[in-house]
């Protein structure tokens, strides 16, 4: 339709982002070493651990060797940007934790793979790579091309920071408090029983799962309710967030046609909304059952804010790679109630995590919301301080999904209004 | 005069989507039928256009539907990306946008509410609302109303209220589009007279419009764009009667089909 193809802004098409110089490959290869052992130790926890760590370390240069060739031979250090080197980063660590288990099983034979380590070290490896490298691209503030002048603002350059975006998050704290309060008040306005609401449909399933695991599948756990309610509570937490997310950006139409904001407070508003609601409901629940359970008060309690903010911290990076991707792609919608109903069974919510086999165990704790949830059932329940893995995955979840959900929707959030 | 606002050769292309891919069964269907696949079609809103727009300056937009003028406003409040060419804006102005009134109002809230909501998607603080909600509560007239669920207004209520709340904000740069197309004579009158108090107290406008008399009343200024390209920059008047010969002109050649605006 046009004649003469004007240029691209050059700022539109990120240069030379995601790359991290001659270091990058060294860092990659000290991160391998690094997710194999802890993999390792998150597969074998306790004394089991000091009986395999020879194995673990006769087989890391290996290991490293494996995941460095793979990375290299997709082509993670050749000159990609973008999505493309996500890509290939996501094919290259499949690929060499393959190539990996491959040559320890040659090395070692069967027995020294362990196959729930390896799925481990991939988990985490393919999350360290991606995070440092997108993190990286959101630490850095983006030069605009073309004379700088102090006292105008180039819209074709202009772009939106990580830092910038939580800056303004700050600035327009008013809108998200707003945008909260405004779906509480819409959620319970008219009702006659009111919030009663939120607590009633917790209640019921707590009560129906109860019936279904004690008196049906005759489960003796010994205040299994109190069990159930914390799984329950956090999982609807969850899955709440993600199932309203998906609609954040899309239903947001007229708004976004006219008013200039950041557009990421959608997704978070809805993130706090259902917060809110779990911690009212949570408030209610918890002191009930600790008086019901007898269960003293103890210092690991305190951690549960802990394990809650990389809960919310997940959650929200979920909820932007939802409500960017929704703009782009309407199925996602679809795709999201599957997917939530094979992880509600994939996480130790109905069932203790000791109660699962030994071979799948590694597998369930590894699923997205198993380590927040195990670890409010060993606060709140078992009264435990939460074992190392669930730190450890638990903040490679949190920092993971936050980091490149944050980077996914910023470097899609200009093109989102064109999408509506 | 210190430019407020400045297009550099500024260009914006919409891509077109017939039969969007955003659904599986639309690729699916793609594999098997070729007019089922996503088609795409460039459509360039605006085409190098060059301008330089002052502080304090009230100029009107005018063209025929689909030649830009709402683009164009997108574009310096920062709604759309250009494509190429540079757009530059002065740094730290606060842009109030009257693209659309009464953006995120809902319903089942009340006017006060409402004023809160919206007052906050332009990034006001919680102070600053309260200080600025009587101000907005007299010049919208609607003192007995603000308790009122907004369902219950009226679609003249909603506009003011609407033009209430943006009318003070206090921007430093005043992008219009379209809003007197509804509302009583009353309400008419109460826009076009703040709008000249804003031009008297230096703020700057840009004002998309299809009425030669609020042009008139309100800008010194007029630039005519016609399929993306800026046809004519220069006096009121004269840019109007340019207008009226463009329109008729393809009236009389028959060539009335208009584009839809994006």
């Amino acid at each position: 339709m046009t004649g003469a193809s004007p240029r691209r802004n050059a700022a539109a098409e990120p240069q030379g982002l995601m790359t991290g110089g001659r270091w990058e490959p060294l860092l990659d290869a000290a991160l391998a070493a690094a997710c194999y052992l802890l993999a390792y130790r998150i597969r074998f926890a306790g004394p089991l651990f000091g009986d395999f760590l020879p194995y673990a370390i006769t087989a890391l240069p290996y290991v490293v060797v494996s995941q460095m060739a793979a990375l290299a031979a997709c082509g993670v250090y050749g000159r990609t940007t973008g999505i493309v080197r996500l890509r290939r980063l996501g094919v290259g660590t499949a690929a060499g934790t393959a190539a990996a288990a491959a040559v320890v099983w040659l090395a070692h034979g069967p027995t020294g793979v362990s196959r729930a380590a390896f799925s481990a070290d991939f988990l985490l490896f393919a999350m360290t790579t991606i995070g440092w490298r997108t993190a990286r691209v959101l630490g850095r503030t983006r030069a605009s091309d073309g004379p700088d002048d102090p006292a105008m603002v180039d819209r074709a350059s202009e772009r939106q920071t990580l830092g910038a975006t939580l800056g303004s998050l700050v600035q327009y704290r008013e809108l998200v408090r707003n945008l909260v309060l405004k779906d509480l008040k819409l959620k319970y306005r008219g009702s006659v029983l009111g919030f009663v609401w939120s607590l009633v449909n917790p209640l019921v399933m707590i009560g129906v799962y109860t019936l279904a695991f004690t008196y049906i599948l005759r489960n003796s756990i010994e205040g299994f309710v109190f069990f159930l309610m914390l799984g329950t509570l956090a999982w609807s937490f969850f899955a709440s967030s993600a199932t309203m997310s998906t609609g954040a950006i899309v239903d947001g139409g007229s708004l976004m046609k006219s008013v200039t904001f950041p557009r990421a407070i959608l997704p978070i508003a809805t993130v706090l909304f259902n917060l809110t609601q779990y911690l009212l409901t949570v408030l209610v629940f918890l002191p009930v059952m600790l008086v019901i359970y007898r269960v003293p008060l103890a210092p690991e309690m305190l951690l549960y804010p802990v394990f809650l903010l990389m809960q919310v911290l997940f959650t929200i990076g979920v909820a932007l790679m939802l409500a960017a991707s929704t703009a782009f792609f309407r199925d996602v919608r679809h795709l999201l109630e599957i997917a939530l109903a094979i992880l509600f069974w994939l996480t130790p919510i109905l069932y203790p995590i000791a109660q699962v086999d030994e071979r799948l165990r590694t597998v369930i704790l590894l699923s997205p919301l198993s380590p927040f949830i195990v670890a409010y059932q060993q606060i709140f329940f078992y009264g435990q301080w939460p074992q190392l893995s669930l730190w450890v995955v638990g903040m490679t979840y949190a920092a993971g999904a936050f980091v490149v959900g944050a980077w996914l929707f910023l470097s899609l959030e200009d093109r989102l209004v064109e999408q509506l | 005069m210190d430019p407020a606002i400045v297009a550099d050769d500024l260009s914006k292309c919409f891509f077109l989507r017939h039969n969007r891919a955003g659904e599986l069964k639309v690729r699916f269907l793609g594999l098997f039928e070729k007019q089922r696949r996503e088609q795409i079609e460039q459509f360039w809103a605006l085409r190098g256009v060059s301008t330089t727009i002052g502080h304090g300056e009230a100029v009107g937009v005018i063209g025929r539907n689909g030649s830009g003028k709402s683009t164009f406003l997108k574009l310096v409040a920062g709604l759309h990306r250009p494509t190429s060419g540079r757009l530059l804006v002065s740094r730290g102005a606060r842009i109030g946008t009257m693209i659309e009134l009464g953006v995120g109002f809902h319903g089942e809230l009340s006017g006060r509410e409402n004023v809160f909501l919206n007052a906050s998607i332009h990034g006001l603080g919680r102070v600053e609302i309260e200080a600025l909600y009587p101000a907005v509560v007299s010049y919208s007239g609607l003192e007995h109303f603000m308790d009122v669920p907004l369902k219950n207004y009226s679609s003249g209520m909603h506009m003011r209220l609407g033009f209430a709340i943006a009318a003070n904000l206090d921007p430093d740069i005043l992008l219009l589009d379209e809003i007197f197309a509804v509302g009583d004579a009353d309400f008419q009158q109460q826009s076009v007279r703040t709008l000249t108090e804003f031009r008297a107290r230096g703020k700057t406008i840009l004002f998309v419009s299809h009425s030669p008399e609020s042009v008139r009343a309100i800008c010194q200024r007029v630039l005519v764009l016609e399929h993306g390209r800026l046809m004519y920059d220069g006096g009121v008047g004269e840019g109007l009667d340019f207008y009226a010969r463009l329109a008729s002109g393809y009236q009389q050649s028959g060539m009335s089909s208009e584009k839809l605006s994006v």
